[in-house]
């Protein structure tokens, strides 16, 4: 509540305020968010030095965490993705996992059928997300929320029948095999995993500046006014639909990053990694990890990845711990939404 | 205060389910005078609310607005954009008529016209310097690919152009800067300014109540439409909102109108009231004391 006697100005006090003090160029390098880039690097290979410490087995080999960093990576990304349609601007998804799904697929379009290098199939993966995008936000946006979520999931059952069925294309349950890795730029062949870890990084690293630019603009502050009062946002000029569709297509074209790296890391796709299932995988990040902010996204993928992790460690058989994960997930989210319900490490508590 | 109109309704009508609220209402407002709507409940004062700014759909009449081409158009005032020229020139222009009947409700902001809702509805998870940043529209800037770029060095410089502000005044870097400058006016000019940095959920009722209304100083809106400007606020923040809606048209460069259910407050402003009756205006526009005259009025409003 106002503090009478507290007559900090405004200008000077920066705690509170979405500025914050005006940095010079070279400062502007050292902010201390890019740090939460070493998060995943730093919890992962934590992860990995304790459990071989304690695990009959011993030290494993370096490239398992470097593995399992580049899936980390790639649920951050998607972490993002969603964080922007449901985190920033309320708009609940359940439909991320199909997102995902089509840039794979295109990705593989692109490698193997046309024959184009990799950086091409990723732009190619991207815009066509983004078109597909708005197959499903210029119909549905103008529906109340609960309907939209409906259309939504509709929309992933819609595309992983497709995947499923349409075996002439995607071979359907057989899952495409062989998918060539990447050359990028006709110079680097990624063949290693430390070098799929270097470009999962250049991947994050990019999203994660534009994320976070945009996390400070004015368009974030609408973005983030239609998830708190979308009437009065429009009362004050602004065309909320139009700034809904946006946010639909950049989110799905950041998920496309995610899904052609992992068509390529995996070198093996197949409709069951891209179903409901998986949306709600993906929505589990930012409930638990936090939304609305850049650091829930982080821990959340980190929570999300490691936990099977745990589980394995734990010596659980993997019979076992498909389905403990599951109770397990739930129960966290149970726990969460009692004590914290902005998740671990989020700004936005959904009420 | 001039002779120039600012908003005329023509036989206005809006049914809900074949139920009648508004029927063939016909009002006229001036520039620069404040309006109040007086009523019983259910007579259709936010339903008229809502028709004006365009959330809902009219079944049958017109609504004509005036705009300002020369007031707004620099740094995002109604209308959002950056001005190609500077304001005074071509003077004609000035007071345009505008039909908004048909108009969405972004456009109809766009075009000069606030309002505030019925039990203070603000950005609970903002500040409360981003609420009122919030009110200033940059379109060029609202959309996902110039989030890159970071100063936006020519719009800056264009609305420096525009407005003349040189070197004599402070320094800003980028249009945050800017944006950041115009709240903290409009704060002082509510008396929040001590807040600004709090959450806006944090604020007392009293004190969202003036958030709303500085927002809409922000937006420039050039009619401003309150819904129940002083429903809830101890008498204190009502002598205060009295205040600060006299200082708004003082200039006569703005409009207000406002429903209130609070009879004081419209006579310490002394304003013109126009009274709704299911969905009727039979009287033009008097002064209060005029209005409760009239015995029935008297008897339907007040009881007495």
């Amino acid at each position: 509540m106002t503090n009478a006697t507290n007559h900090q100005s405004p200008i000077t006090d920066h705690s509170s305020s979405p500025l914050g003090p005006s940095p010079s160029p070279l400062t502007r390098l050292y902010r201390w968010k890019y740090s939460l880039l070493l998060l995943p690097l730093l919890v992962t290979f934590l992860f990995y030095i304790f459990t071989s410490i304690f695990s009959a087995a011993g030290f494993r080999s370096i490239n398992y965490p470097l593995h399992m960093l580049v899936m980390i990576n790639i649920y951050i990304i998607l972490g993002f993705s969603i964080n922007l349609v449901t985190g920033y601007t309320g708009l609940l998804s359940l439909g991320h996992g199909a997102f995902y799904g089509i840039s794979a697929y295109i990705t593989v379009l692109g490698l193997m059928v046309l024959k184009i290098p990799f950086l091409p199939a990723l732009i190619l993966a991207i815009l066509f997300n983004m078109l597909i995008s708005l197959l499903v936000s210029l119909p549905s946006i103008r529906l109340k929320q609960d309907y939209f979520v409906l259309a939504v999931i509709g929309f992933q059952m819609v595309v992983y029948t497709i995947l499923y069925n349409w075996t002439g294309v995607t071979r359907g349950p057989y899952g495409i095999p062989g998918i060539p890795r990447p050359k990028l730029l006709g110079l680097w062949q990624v063949g290693e995993v430390w070098e799929y870890v270097v470009l999962s990084y250049i991947f994050l690293i990019l999203v994660f500046i534009y994320f976070s630019k945009l996390d400070r603009s004015s368009f974030g502050r609408v973005i983030k006014g239609i998830r708190d009062d979308e009437l009065v946002v429009a009362s004050m000029g602004r065309n909320v639909n139009l700034m809904k569709v946006y946010i639909f297509a950049i989110s799905a074209g950041i998920a496309a990053f995610s899904g052609a790296l992992f068509a390529v890391f995996a070198t093996y796709i197949d409709p069951t990694s891209f179903g409901l299932e998986e949306s709600i995988f993906i929505i589990m990040i930012i409930f638990i990890g936090g939304s609305g902010n850049l650091k829930g996204v982080f821990w959340g993928a980190l929570f999300v990845e490691l936990l099977p992790e745990m589980l394995r460690f734990l010596q659980m058989p993997d019979a076992v711990a498909a389905n403990l994960r599951q109770i397990l997930f739930g129960l966290i989210l149970i726990v969460l939404m009692r004590f914290k319900p902005t998740g671990f490490a989020g700004d936005y508590d959904y009420d | 205060m001039t002779n120039r109109h600012i908003l005329t309704i023509k036989n206005l009508s809006k049914s809900f389910d074949k139920v009648e609220v508004l029927k063939n209402l016909k009002i006229s407002l001036g520039l620069g005078e404040i309006y109040a709507i007086i009523g019983p409940n259910g007579a259709g004062k936010t339903t008229l609310f809502n028709l004006i700014t365009g959330i809902i759909p009219k079944d049958a009449g017109t609504i004509v607005f005036y705009k300002d081409e020369t007031k707004q158009k620099f740094f995002g005032g109604p209308g959002g954009e950056f001005s190609k020229k500077p304001p005074g020139r071509r003077r004609h222009e000035n007071n345009l008529p505008i039909d908004i009947t048909k108009k969405k409700s972004y456009e109809i902001a766009r075009l000069g016209i606030g309002r505030t809702f019925q039990g203070n509805r603000v950005f609970a998870n903002m500040t409360v310097l981003e609420n009122v940043m919030f009110a200033r529209q940059l379109v060029e800037i609202e959309n996902p690919i110039s989030i890159m770029k970071s100063t936006h060095k020519k719009l800056l410089n264009q609305h420096k152009k525009n407005t003349g502000l040189t070197a004599g005044e402070k320094e800003v870097k980028n249009l945050e800067e800017l944006l950041k400058q115009e709240a903290e006016q409009r704060l002082d000019f509510v008396g929040l300014r001590e807040v600004s940095a709090h959450k806006a959920e944090e604020l007392s009722y009293g004190q969202q109540k003036l958030l709303a209304i500085a927002r809409l100083l922000m937006a420039d809106s050039r009619l401003l439409l309150f819904d129940e400007p002083t429903a809830g606020v101890n008498p204190k923040y009502a002598a205060r909102i009295a205040e600060i809606f006299k200082k708004i048209v003082s200039k006569g460069d703005k409009t207000i109108l406002f429903i209130e259910h609070d009879m004081k407050f419209i006579q310490a402003l002394g304003c013109k009231c126009l009274y709704l009756e299911a969905g009727r205006c039979p009287w033009p526009f008097f002064e209060l004391e005029v209005i409760m005259k009239n015995p029935e009025i008297r008897r339907k409003f007040m009881g007495m």
